[in-house]
C-alpha cells in the first residue's frame, strides 16, 4: 500500500525484539570501525617492533591494549585495519553472487527449456571446478597487473574469484523454489489476467521464492571471510600491506598453543559477533517482510 | 432473473488440445495426451453452462484454454464472434478482459504477500485501466459487490476465511467487467455451508451484471442448482449436452446415467429401498458378469477412464459401458483382449460391433425425452451414443 506504513510497521516489529537491537548495535559498531578506524586506535598496524612480539593484552590505555602478534604488530590496530577490507569483500561477493544467482535461477526455473538446460549445465561446470585451482589460474593471469592500493583494489582479485564460485548455490535454491511457486494458482491467475512475464516474475514468483535464499546469506558472509584467508596464502587474497580478519585468524591459529591465543581470539570474536548479528538481523527482516508472520 | 438478450457470447468449435509426450534421448514426440479432443460448445448471454465429468475428462484443460492460459492445438474459440485463437498478443490481452476465471482453491489462488487491495486492483495495473474515481475506490466497490467490507482492503489473504478468500478471487475476476466467467470448481474446496453462500453470490452477480458462466464442477447437485444447460465430458469429448432439466431427468447416455446414479441421496430410506434402475425401453436380462451393478441404486463403472494418450476405438466409453454388453446387438464372437491377461473373464466382454468401430455423433435422439420436448430451446438435448435411451434414474435434487 503506502511505503511509509510498511516502514513504520516493520520498525515496530523490529523494536519489540531486544536481540535485534543488540545485533543492530554490533553491526553499527563495525560499520563505524570500517569508516573511521582512527576512533579506535592511534597505533598504525604497520608499526611493528619484533622485540615486542607476542605481548599479552595489556588493557585499555596502554600502547598495546590487545597485545601484539608474532611480528610485534599491534593486534587491535591490525584488527581495526582489517574490518574494512573484510566486510567490504564479504558484502561485495555475497551481493554480486546473489544478483547473478537469483537472476539465473529465476530465468532457469521460469522459462525452463533451453534456458534452464544452459544455466543448469553452467552451474554444474562451476561446481566441479576446484576453487583453489581456478584461483591459481587467476593468480597467474593477474600476477603482473598493478591494481593500485585503494580499498576496493586490494579486494578486487579475491572478490572476482570468490564471486565466480559462490553464485551457484543461490541459483539452485532460487530455481527450485521458482519451480514450486510458478505453478501455484495465483501465478496462473495473473497470467490469465494478461500479466507480462516480468510482472509475474517480480511481483508473484520471486517474493514467494526468495525465502530459502535469505537464510543462506549471513552464513555465506562468514564463509567468504574465512575463504579469503585461504586465498591470501596463495597471494591472491587481500593484498599486503593491507590486512584482513582472515589473514589474522590464519596467522593467529599457529600461536594458540604457543602461549599467545589472543592473536587468534581477537579477530575470531569479531568475526563471530559480526556473523551472528547478521543472522539475527536477516531473520528479523525476513519475519518483518512476511505478512503471514506479522499479524 | 431478467431475460437477457439472446445470442451466443462464447462459441467453441472443434476445439482440440493435445499435449505431446516426449520420449527417449532425442525427446521426440511419440504421441499426445488428447486432453480435449474436438469439443464444440455454445454459451448464451446471461446463461450458465455446467460442465461435468470425472477427473481427467479434460474439463479443466478446456477451462484453461478458454481463458487463454493454454493455446489450443486446433479449433476456434469465438468470443462475441471474434476468434481469440487467431489474435495477436495485444488483441488477446484485450480479449482477456472479456473472459475471466475463478479458481478452485482459494488458498493458493491469492498471492500471500499482497494485500487484498493490491490483488483486486492488479487487473487495473496490468491493463493500465484507471476506473472513474480512482483504483482505490474501484477496489472498494468491487469488494462491496462480492459482499466484503471495503475497510478490510489492507488485510492479507491469510486473515480471511476460505469463503471470504473465494469472494476476493471473484472480485479480482470481475475487476475488468468481463462478459464470461469461467469457474473451475469454484466451491469444491469450501465447506458445504459456505458453498451455498458463494453459489448464491454468483447467481446474484449474474442477475446484476448479466454475466455468462461456464461452470466446471464434479458436484452434480451444485451444477443442477446453478446451470441452465449441462454438458457431460468423457475422455476429452462431450458425450451428452442439453438443458439442465432434460439431462438430469431424462439422461440418454449411459455415462451420464452412471454419473447421476452415483450422486449421494441425502435420504437414507431412498438409499435403502434402492430405486429400480432399468432401461425403460428394453427389458434386457441382467445376466452379465461384467460386474456392473444396476440394482441397488448406483451404477458402478469398472476401473479408471482409459488413457487419453491412446483412447479406445469407436465410442470412447465402450470399454466401460455398462449398457453395451447387455444389448441384444452385442455380437457373439469375443473381442480379443489386449494385452492378454489371466483373468478368466478377459476377452469375454461383448459389445455391439458398432460401439468399437464407429465413433458416435453428438445428435438428438428423439425417441427418448420423458421431460418433454423443449421446442425452440437454444440448446437441444443431444447425446453421443449409438444406443442412447432413457433410464429411470434416481432424481438429483439441487
Amino acid at each position: 500500500m503506502n511505503d511509509v506504513g510498511l516502514v513504520s510497521a516493520t520498525w515496530r516489529t523490529l523494536r519489540r525484539r531486544p536481540d535485534v537491537i543488540v545485533a543492530a548495535l554490533i553491526v553499527l559498531l563495525f560499520a563505524i570501525m570500517a569508516a573511521f578506524p582512527r576512533l579506535f586506535t592511534a597505533t598504525s598496524p604497520r608499526a611493528c617492533a619484533i622485540r615486542e612480539a607476542r605481548l599479552d593484552p595489556q588493557g585499555w590505555g596502554t600502547p598495546h591494549p590487545l597485545g601484539t602478534d608474532a611480528l610485534g604488530c599491534d593486534v587491535l590496530a591490525t584488527m581495526v585495519a582489517g574490518v574494512r577490507p573484510s566486510l567490504l569483500l564479504a558484502f561485495v561477493v555475497v551481493g554480486v553472487s546473489l544478483l547473478i544467482g537469483v537472476t539465473l535461477g529465476l530465468l532457469a526455473g521460469y522459462y525452463l527449456g533451453w534456458a534452464d538446460y544452459l544455466i543448469s549445465r553452467t552451474i554444474e561446470v562451476f561446481l566441479v571446478v576446484p576453487l583453489l585451482l581456478a584461483a591459481l589460474l587467476l593468480l597467474s593471469l593477474f600476477k603482473n597487473v598493478d591494481l593500485g592500493a585503494g580499498t576496493f583494489s586490494v579486494i578486487l582479485l579475491p572478490a572476482v574469484v570468490l564471486t565466480l564460485f559462490s553464485w551457484m548455490g543461490y541459483a539452485r535454491y532460487v530455481r527450485a523454489s521458482v519451480l514450486e511457486a510458478k505453478n501455484l494458482d495465483y501465478v496462473t491467475a495473473a497470467r490469465s489476467l494478461g500479466a507480462s512475464d516480468l510482472r509475474i516474475m517480480f511481483r508473484h514468483v520471486l517474493p514467494n521464492a526468495i525465502g530459502p535464499v535469505t537464510a543462506l546469506v549471513p552464513t555465506s558472509i562468514a564463509a567468504v571471510i574465512g575463504t579469503e584467508a585461504v586465498l591470501s596464502f596463495l597471494g591472491i587474497g587481500v593484498r599486503p600491506p593491507a590486512t584482513s580478519w582472515g589473514i589474522q585468524i590464519s596467522q593467529g591459529s599457529e600461536w594458540v598453543l604457543g602461549g599467545a591465543p589472543h592473536i587468534l581470539l581477537a579477530p575470531l570474536i569479531c568475526l563471530v559477533a559480526a556473523v551472528l548479528s547478521l543472522v539475527v538481523l536477516g531473520d528479523a527482516l525476513r519475519d518483518a517482510l512476511d505478512p503471514r508472520l506479522t499479524a | 432473473m431478467s431475460e437477457p438478450e439472446a445470442g451466443p457470447v462464447l462459441e467453441v468449435r472443434d476445439l482440440v488440445k493435445h499435449y505431446p509426450v516426449p520420449r527417449g534421448v532425442l525427446r521426440r514426440s511419440t504421441g499426445a495426451v488428447k486432453a480435449v479432443d474436438g469439443i464444440s460448445l455454445r454459451l448464451d448471454r446471461g446463461r450458465t453452462l455446467g460442465l461435468v465429468g470425472e477427473s481427467g475428462s479434460g474439463k479443466s484443460t478446456l477451462a484453461r484454454v478458454l481463458v487463454g492460459i493454454e493455446k489450443p492445438t486446433s479449433g476456434e474459440v469465438l468470443v462475441d464472434g471474434a476468434d481469440v485463437t487467431r489474435l495477436s498478443r495485444a488483441g488477446r490481452k484485450r480479449l482477456r478482459r472479456d473472459v475471466q476465471m475463478v479458481f478452485q482453491d482459494p488458498y493458493t489462488s491469492l498471492n500471500p504477500r499482497m494485500p487484498v487491495s493490491e490483488i483486486v486492483g492488479e487487473p487495473f495495473a496490468i491493463h493500465g485501466v484507471d476506473p472513474a474515481g480512482g483504483r482505490r475506490a474501484a477496489v472498494g466497490e468491487l469488494l462491496e459487490l462480492v459482499g466484503l467490507d471495503p475497510e478490510h482492503a489492507n488485510r492479507y489473504p491469510h486473515q480471511f476465511s476460505g469463503g471470504q478468500r473465494q469472494r476476493v478471487g471473484i472480485a479480482r475476476a470481475l475487476a475488468l467487467r468481463p462478459k464470461i466467467l469461467v469457474c473451475d470448481e469454484p466451491v469444491s474446496a469450501l465447506d458445504v455451508s459456505v458453498q451455498g453462500q458463494v453459489i448464491n453470490l454468483l447467481e446474484d452477480l449474474q442477475a446484476e451484471l448479466g454475466l455468462s458462466y461456464l461452470f466446471v464442477a464434479h458436484d452434480l447437485g451444485v451444477v443442477r442448482h446453478i446451470a441452465h444447460d449441462v454438458a457431460v465430458m468423457y475422455l476429452g469429448r462431450i458425450v451428452e449436452q442439453g438443458p439442465e432439466a432434460e439431462v438430469y431427468d431424462a439422461a440418454q447416455h449411459p455415462y451420464t446415467q452412471a454419473l447421476l446414479s452415483a450422486v449421494p441421496v441425502p435420504d437414507p430410506s431412498v438409499r435403502l429401498a434402492g430405486p429400480s434402475v432399468e432401461p425403460v425401453e428394453t427389458r434386457i436380462s441382467i445376466g452379465s458378469t461384467s460386474g456392473v451393478g444396476v440394482g441397488g441404486g448406483a451404477i458402478v463403472l469398472d476401473g479408471d477412464p482409459p488413457s487419453p494418450v491412446d483412447p479406445p476405438s469407436g465410442c470412447p466409453f465402450h470399454t466401460r459401458c455398462w449398457l453395451a454388453p447387455r444389448l441384444p446387438e452385442a455380437r457373439p464372437d469375443p473381442i480379443p483382449s489386449y494385452p492378454p491377461t489371466d483373468r478368466p473373464d478377459a476377452g469375454l466382454r461383448l459389445v455391439p460391433p458398432v460401439c468399437d468401430k464407429e465413433a458416435p455423433a453428438l445428435v438428438a435422439h428423439p425417441g427418448a425425452g420423458r421431460a418433454g420436448p423443449a421446442i425452440g430451446a437454444p440448446a437441444a438435448h443431444v447425446a453421443a451414443c449409438h444406443f442412447a435411451r432413457e433410464l429411470v434414474a434416481p432424481r438429483v435434487e439441487a
